[in-house]
């Protein structure tokens, strides 16, 4: 089995004992999604703080809520979308308080400290030529790559995060990968260096 | 090859999750897969290579958090269930207790409490008094003691603790403590961190602290309804985690700081002549005897003889403790001297002639002080002289 499958399996065999009471299948279902939440996070803002306080909020709430939960089938989706609607939740309240007109957390795809660090000190040539291919696509366009290619997550999925129906998905996705597809070097060329 | 004749185009492979999955995770089966699809000329090699090269452009290199934030939030989220939890019991309480009208019941309670409360705050004045004004004996290893009277020596020269739930206490990732303890606001934990040692602390509430050498720290076993408050003598960076309902508070030997949740550095060691705060981050108002002072994010608190100075500071220059590094701009010599004498707990004399030598740079505190010394002496024209345990340091005469 491999990792994507065994860790779908084991969050539905960890929820449902959470569902009944008990509280070391909760810890390990923290053990097993933070850190995939905290990476989803990064690419919506660099503030761990904002991102912790997101996580928090997610599994408090999942904590006091567990009597009227049911089955789940993918647990770790449904943690990724309680995640995403509070860091909305999160940037309308900080948008009120601050005035400031950006209505929503924009997905990127280089928001994570360490690479910005990279980018100022040396460009390998690797890094160079992705950042290249990147920057052709909109937020909206990295997002749905980065559900499809990194998550894994089905195109229903897909539709219910990005709040959008099957058919846009998945023009949106096509359009994407064609667009890739005109930037990406093409293996010819890379072949006369050798 | 004739594009007409292959079963997978790029946009096919891309459409199929168990090339997905191969590309993100892949195993010895499933490459065998795809090497025998394309040696039977069903992808070509190209596509193949183009097809897993734009799903590798989309993988995360994002870091991982921590283990230590990990506990630490964890722990703020175990916080937050008690609490919700808490307060459900407490609304059933307050039915109950208006349904039954019983004075005499409350009035005992009320009067065991204050009687509870007040009995050991005598005593801890002067606890606390001696606290403040006695020094760490320098052959000591870092020492907690809980409140249970339970005394841990920790030999190594870092210690990493945390308050993971109520009861749980680690100590360098071992878990040393897990009975259940009678916990009540009034018991309190000790922590001393000796010259040439240093260690780091995670509070039940989430707060981190470092702690410096030659420190000593007081804290609750649990903080109280109202308040979180410590007690520090030495010198602390806090990572104070938010609570509006429960401001932190952290009580030095000539001044007191008020907090929500905040990052800052204190420095108030008993027998230096100065005291000094500098915050990082959020707000804190710092009250001494007289007066109280609101201070702003990358500003600094100075007290020395009676005097008070608040300026703005590059705060990195006093948090660089924490990973090991001095930075120092325009520091006498002798300033420099002491500090490494507390870093590294050992005896450094400085000759008068060298006490007001203006120095500027970064020293790299990781490194043995010999080794550290040495380096210096090119640097400022000094020699020093190494005897058990103390050092001499003097002007190089040609």
């Amino acid at each position: 089995m491999n990792r994507i499958k065994w860790e779908l399996k084991r969050n539905s065999i960890l929820w449902e004992k959470f569902i009944t009471g008990d509280d070391k299948a909760y810890t390990e279902l923290y053990n097993l999604n933070v850190n995939h939440l905290f990476r989803y996070g990064l690419h919506f803002t660099p503030s761990h703080e904002t991102i912790k306080d997101c996580i928090q909020d997610v599994f408090t709430y999942v904590y006091s809520h567990r009597k009227r939960h049911h089955e789940i089938k993918n647990v770790r989706f449904y943690l990724l979308i309680c995640f995403k609607n509070n860091l909305y939740k999160y940037f309308k309240k900080e948008t009120e308080y601050f005035h400031i007109d950006t209505l929503e957390p924009v997905f990127s795809l280089d928001y994570a400290p360490d690479k910005q660090i990279i980018e100022e000190e040396e460009i390998c040539e690797r890094e160079k030529s992705t950042h290249l291919i990147l920057s052709v696509l909109t937020p909206r366009q990295k997002e749905v790559m980065y559900y499809r290619f990194s998550l894994g997550l089905s195109y229903e999925e897909i539709c219910e995060i990005m709040k959008m129906n099957y058919q846009s998905v998945r023009n949106l996705l096509h359009r994407s990968i064609l667009k890739v597809r005109e930037v990406y070097p093409d293996y010819n060329a890379l072949q006369k260096y050798f | 090859m004739n594009k007409d004749n292959l079963i997978y185009t790029v946009t096919e492979l891309l459409e199929n999750e168990y090339f997905i999955d191969s590309v993100v995770y892949p195993t010895k089966e499933s490459e065998l897969f795809w090497k025998e699809l394309i040696s039977e000329g069903k992808i070509d090699f190209r596509d193949y290579e183009e097809a897993k090269g734009i799903i590798l452009l989309f993988q995360d290199d994002y870091p991982e958090m921590s283990q230590t934030h990990k506990n630490q939030l964890w722990s703020q989220i175990e916080i937050k269930n008690k609490h919700l939890l808490k307060s459900n019991i407490r609304k059933l309480h307050r039915i109950i207790l208006s349904s039954v009208a019983s004075i005499l019941i409350f009035g005992g309670l009320f009067l065991t409490q204050h009687l509870y409360k007040k009995a050991p705050s005598q005593n801890s004045e002067l606890f606390l008094n001696d606290f403040f004004t006695s020094q760490i004996p320098d052959d000591e290893e870092i020492t907690l003691i809980l409140s249970d009277h339970d005394v841990i020596n920790i030999t190594e020269q870092k210690a990493e603790i945390s308050h993971l739930e109520n009861e749980q206490v680690t100590v360098n990732d071992q878990i040393i403590h897990k009975e259940s303890l009678q916990t009540n606001n009034l018991n309190m934990n000790q922590l001393t961190v000796p010259r040439g040692y240093s260690s780091q602390l995670t509070l039940a509430d989430g707060t981190l602290i470092w702690i410096n050498s030659g420190t000593k720290i007081i804290y609750p076993q649990e903080f109280n309804e109202k308040e979180r408050t410590i007690y520090v003598n030495g010198e602390v960076y806090l990572e104070v985690a938010r609570d509006e309902k429960k401001p932190f508070i952290v009580k030095t030997d000539q001044m007191d700081i008020h907090v929500l949740g905040t990052s800052f550095n204190v420095s108030a060691y008993h027998e230096d002549n100065f005291r000094q705060l500098v915050l990082i981050s959020g707000s804190v108002a710092v009250h001494t005897q007289n007066k109280k002072y609101n201070l702003l994010p990358n500003q600094a608190i100075h007290f020395e003889n009676g005097e008070c100075k608040i300026e703005e500071v590059d705060p990195l220059k006093y948090i660089a403790w924490k990973e090991g590094y001095m930075i120092c701009e325009n520091e006498r010599f002798s300033q420099i001297a002491t500090r490494l004498e507390r870093f590294y707990g050992k005896k450094i004399t400085v000759s008068d002639d060298i006490k007001n030598i203006k120095c500027n740079g970064k020293l790299d505190m990781n490194r043995e002080l010999d080794k550290l010394l040495s380096d210096l002496l090119d640097v400022l024209n000094i020699e020093f002289e190494k005897k058990t345990n103390a050092y001499h340091i003097y002007k190089h005469n040609y």
